[in-house]
């Protein structure tokens, strides 16, 4: 296979990947009966689980941050995302409630501070345009001089705890917490990524700043595609949905599978470990050809 | 691939996902303190860090370079010759011992004289400042350098001289080489003789010559192992005097950084 070919069969894989995403993302939705008279469950809902289909889609499409530095920052979102979505299922009236309104205060809180910084830009006709945009899109929702702030959890609780009542703690251990280190750019993520051993003696063996290039991986996406399946699967246990044919995760598993075949004893492993405890694949192998 | 097989896509309802692994909770042996896991070592002691790179290896390279010049036993002798001429020197840092760079560092030219007429008296001087000239011309600032007289040495071979230097740091940054071994080795030796390090019988360190047979032996690894954790208890208090931080920074002058993978 020629490398244009192989880079054709690979983007074609992408795209057929982020079409049928976004429509399993619509046939879940128009499965899904709505009640208008609690509009805040089905909005935050459906709009995290979008927000997991963007969030593949654009990482699926952008091969280039299918890497170390960047892709655990998507990923991280995803399984923030997702944890958020499993604990609003357990009490969607109340729990949905309380992440918009959070999230109304938040907003509030942001346009205070831009009106207190566009106090010296009054002539500034952007910037006063944003915070009236921002200010509108809150008050579309509710008055802002009724809305609280509140600069704690969202949830009352950390996402560790949210995890561990939501059923999904391994999520959380083995791929939001270590992926926080990516986001955060903490110690154990700059110290491996970003720094590289000096390997004169004389100086001791320390390290000197680096921004290496890293090749696209393409377990990141698998990542990413396993995540927003997972959201899927939780939006069907509850409302009851299935999806006709081949999933999208179905879909780029077969097609990774002739781009980038793996020997016979890894897959089996791969399968074995999911069948056994979903944990051990979080930090799995890498895929990369 | 049907619908119906979970297998590949856990979902939340999944909580017995464990069931299969044993139950056993991470950092099980630490205590909890609010939001800290305290391991076990330091719940019950007070330690002190100290960094063998940072601190121990620019006070016992000395020791090193007299042992690659002439072998363990004469190089012992030659360190503990400088040591037992410095015991007792007025000025001398008197919480280290001799066998240390740093100890030099404040001693009082009077003193440094006396060292030197008291080791010139023997042959061990000559010795000395063969070996040591490479080490005390690239590092002209380093406490010992008084051994060699007045003047700072002129390298006839400045290139040859890192090279020998380069290549012998190279070895003691593994703290569990023969070389830093050694090093360490002799310190200890040292510490017995002028600095009154008694141990007791049955201890590894009691049967202190056989790490000359290190790392053939078992014996001699069992007594290199209490040998490296006695040095550190003669470290200075606190750690990173003007010496160390002057050594690995003058490595900066010396020669820039490289990459790539480090010589074995």
């Amino acid at each position: 296979m020629t490398d244009s070919t192989a880079a054709d069969e690979l983007w074609a894989m992408i795209e057929d990947y982020v079409s049928l995403l976004r429509k399993e993302l619509a046939e879940r939705w128009a499965q899904w009966s709505l009640d208008l008279s609690q509009p805040e469950v089905f909005e935050a809902v459906a709009a995290l689980m979008a927000r997991q289909v963007t969030l593949a889609t654009q990482l699926a499409r952008a091969p280039s941050i299918w890497n170390a530095h960047v892709a655990p920052l998507i990923l991280r979102t995803m399984t923030d995302t997702h944890i958020t979505f499993a604990w609003i299922w357990m009490d969607p009236p109340e729990r949905a409630r309380k992440f918009i309104l959070y999230g109304l205060g938040q907003e509030k809180l942001n346009v205070e501070h831009l009106k207190l910084a566009g106090s010296e830009r009054q002539d500034d006709v952007n910037f006063q345009g944003l915070i009236e945009a921002r200010e509108g899109w809150l008050n579309s929702q509710r008055f802002a001089w009724l809305t609280e702030v509140d600069v704690g959890s969202w949830s009352g609780m950390d996402a560790r705890k949210m995890a561990e009542e939501a059923g999904c703690l391994d999520l959380y251990r083995f791929a939001y917490a270590p992926f926080s280190a990516a986001t955060h750019s903490m110690w154990q993520h700059v110290g491996r990524l970003n720094l590289e051993w000096c390997t004169n003696p004389l100086h001791g063996y320390h390290r000197v700043p680096c921004d290496p290039d890293f090749g696209s991986d393409v377990d990141y996406l698998y990542r990413a595609a396993k995540y927003v399946d997972k959201t899927f699967r939780l939006f069907d246990s509850y409302v009851g949905s299935s999806v006709n044919g081949q999933s999208g995760l179905e879909l780029l598993l077969s097609r990774m599978e002739e781009l980038f075949p793996l020997p016979a004893t890894d897959a089996e492993d791969v399968l074995s470990a999911q069948e056994n405890g979903p944990s051990t694949h979080e930090n799995g192998p890498s895929m990369q050809r | 691939m049907t619908r119906d097989q979970d297998a590949l896509h856990p979902t939340a309802d999944r909580v017995n996902v464990n069931i299969s692994r044993p139950q056993r909770r991470a950092l099980a042996d630490h205590r909890q303190d609010g939001k800290r896991f305290i391991p076990p070592l330091l719940q019950h002691l007070q330690l002190a860090e100290v960094s063998w790179t940072r601190d121990l290896l620019p006070e016992v390279l000395w020791l090193a370079v007299l042992t690659e010049s002439y072998g363990l036993a004469r190089g012992a002798a030659l360190a503990l010759s400088v040591s037992i001429a410095a015991a007792g020197a007025e000025g001398g840092q008197s919480d280290l011992l001799p066998c240390f760079t740093s100890f030099y560092a404040s001693l009082e030219d009077e003193s440094r004289v006396r060292i030197v007429e008291s080791l010139g008296s023997t042959s061990d001087l000559d010795d000395i400042r063969v070996s040591l000239r490479n080490l005390l011309g690239l590092y002209p600032e380093c406490p010992l350098g008084f051994l060699l007289g007045t003047e700072v040495p002129q390298l006839e071979d400045p290139a040859q001289a890192t090279a020998q230097i380069k290549g012998l740091i190279a070895q003691l940054l593994d703290r569990e080489s023969q070389a830093a071994t050694f090093a360490q080795a002799n310190a200890i030796y040292v510490a017995f003789v002028v600095g009154g390090l008694v141990v007791a019988e049955g201890l590894a360190l009691a049967n202190f010559p056989a790490i000359a047979e290190y790392p053939n032996t078992e014996e001699s690894e069992r007594v290199a192992s209490s040998t490296r954790a006695a040095l550190n208890t003669f470290a200075a208090k606190p750690p990173g005097g003007a010496w160390t931080r002057h050594f690995w920074n003058r490595g900066l002058e010396l020669e820039g950084c490289e990459f790539g993978v480090a010589d074995s």
